[in-house]
């Protein structure tokens, strides 16, 4: 059943697949919180992904390469929307390979609220796979599928002196349900980031002697899991190990990708990002809001 | 090749402008011990500042400090300097908050202490 195989194979690929790139990054008081790969973050920002690359194996070895573009732009200063595409090629072993775009990816979020002293913020945001504008040879799901989400931040600046080193740790988090319109079983995603800013720690706790570029490293790993609400579902995730170098107007980011288990792939796979800041590339012009910046 | 070509066109349009500002380093340095009392307290950012947008506060064991406005210390617009009094051995709190020169406003704190 060759066929059967490829349909399975591709689709558990674009399963692997996030719903919608990682955007967003931003400040609560003294913490800059980078954008992260792998999990969406809590921030509305004006950003461009160009280009966020993976290249991965699932449990089938359907080895896949995913290129992706992703824009966000701020429509208020706590309001913003998110634009996404992805191009995947997927290798099904002694099959064929099949190319195309994936669905496009249209999300909303809106920033809660922002606490400066605790470093934490706290947003809600929906996001939108539309069914059918993606290829189906790749297996891009014909119906469309929102995920509502809520998203946390929080830095540990204010933990005590007692154990200073470990204040330039931060988390963020995300946590939805996505909802098909057709078919396929509701499901929990769940995203996390455990940052160590070494800026953070050089500027806010203790001057280590950190010169360029390493002054500006955030190591991190992170966590993307899926849960089917469905009785015998199968849970999938990685666990995204890497580091962020943010500079003035764009970050680099790589990571590892680590399947948490054999339904979730065998093979360690890659994912690299570059990202420009388009508040600080543009601050005058499309890098504000568009209302009340 | 076309991609590269792209993103330098993209940074090309924006070589003019300035992003937010973080400490670079200070002096007295982030978290430090010195020896001897600082006449004053010098913060140098990685981006130009717009001066009336800035301010820094210092604090003791006995309270706030008088330090004054920050100016700039050198002929860049990127360090600021204050005044600091006659500071008695303690740990000492630094607050700054300053604005960009494309008004994004950033933040932080650290401590030093004087043996």
């Amino acid at each position: 059943m060759p066929g059967l195989h490829l349909h399975i194979g591709l689709a558990g690929a674009v399963l692997l697949l996030p719903l919608n790139e990682a955007i967003a990054h931003g400040f609560a008081g003294a913490r800059f919180f980078p954008a992260t790969l792998a999990s969406d973050d809590p921030f509305v920002a004006d950003e461009f992904s160009l280009p966020t690359a993976a290249f991965f194996k699932d449990s089938d070895d359907v080895r896949t390469e995913s290129y992706s573009v992703d824009l966000a732009k701020r429509i208020t200063r706590d309001f913003g929307i998110e634009l996404g595409e992805s191009y995947v090629s997927s290798h099904v072993p002694g099959g064929p390979t099949a190319s195309g775009f994936d669905n496009l990816s249209f999300g909303a979020k809106y920033q809660i609220a922002i606490d400066p002293v605790h470093e934490a913020i706290f947003a809600v945001g929906v996001d939108a796979d539309i069914g059918g504008t993606g290829a189906k040879r790749i297996g891009a799901d014909r119906f469309s599928t929102f995920t509502p989400t809520f998203f946390f931040g929080k830095g540990f600046g204010d933990l005590s002196n007692n154990v200073s080193l470990l204040r330039p740790f931060a988390v963020t988090g995300s946590m939805g349900v996505a909802l098909p319109t057709k078919e396929n079983p509701d499901a929990l995603e769940i995203g996390l980031a455990l940052e160590y800013s070494l800026q953070y720690l050089q500027s806010q706790v203790r001057d280590v002697g950190l010169g360029a570029p390493f002054d500006r490293l955030i190591p991190l790993v992170e966590f993307a899991v899926e849960t089917p609400f469905q009785r015998g579902g199968v849970t999938t995730g990685t666990a995204n190990p890497g580091v962020v170098w943010a500079g003035q107007y764009f970050q680099l980011g790589a990571e590892a990708i680590i399947p948490l288990n054999g339904a979730s792939g065998h093979v360690v796979g890659f994912k690299a990002q570059l990202h420009f800041f388009i508040d600080d590339l543009f601050p005058n012009s499309i890098g504000r809001p568009i209302f009340g910046g | 090749m076309r991609l590269i070509l792209a993103i330098a066109a993209f940074t090309a349009f924006a070589t003019h402008a300035n992003a937010h500002a973080f400490l670079v380093r200070s002096d007295p340095a982030v978290g430090t011990t010195v020896g001897a009392a600082p006449k004053m307290l010098r913060l140098e950012f990685s981006e130009g500042l717009e001066l009336p947008f800035c301010g820094v506060d210092v604090t003791g064991s006995s309270g706030a400090l008088k330090v004054g406005k920050p100016r700039f210390a050198d002929a860049t617009d990127k360090v600021l300097a204050v005044d600091l009094p006659a500071l008695q051995p303690g740990n000492y709190q630094v607050k700054w908050h300053v604005v960009s020169a494309d008004t994004h406003r950033t933040e932080g704190d650290f401590s030093f202490s004087l043996k």
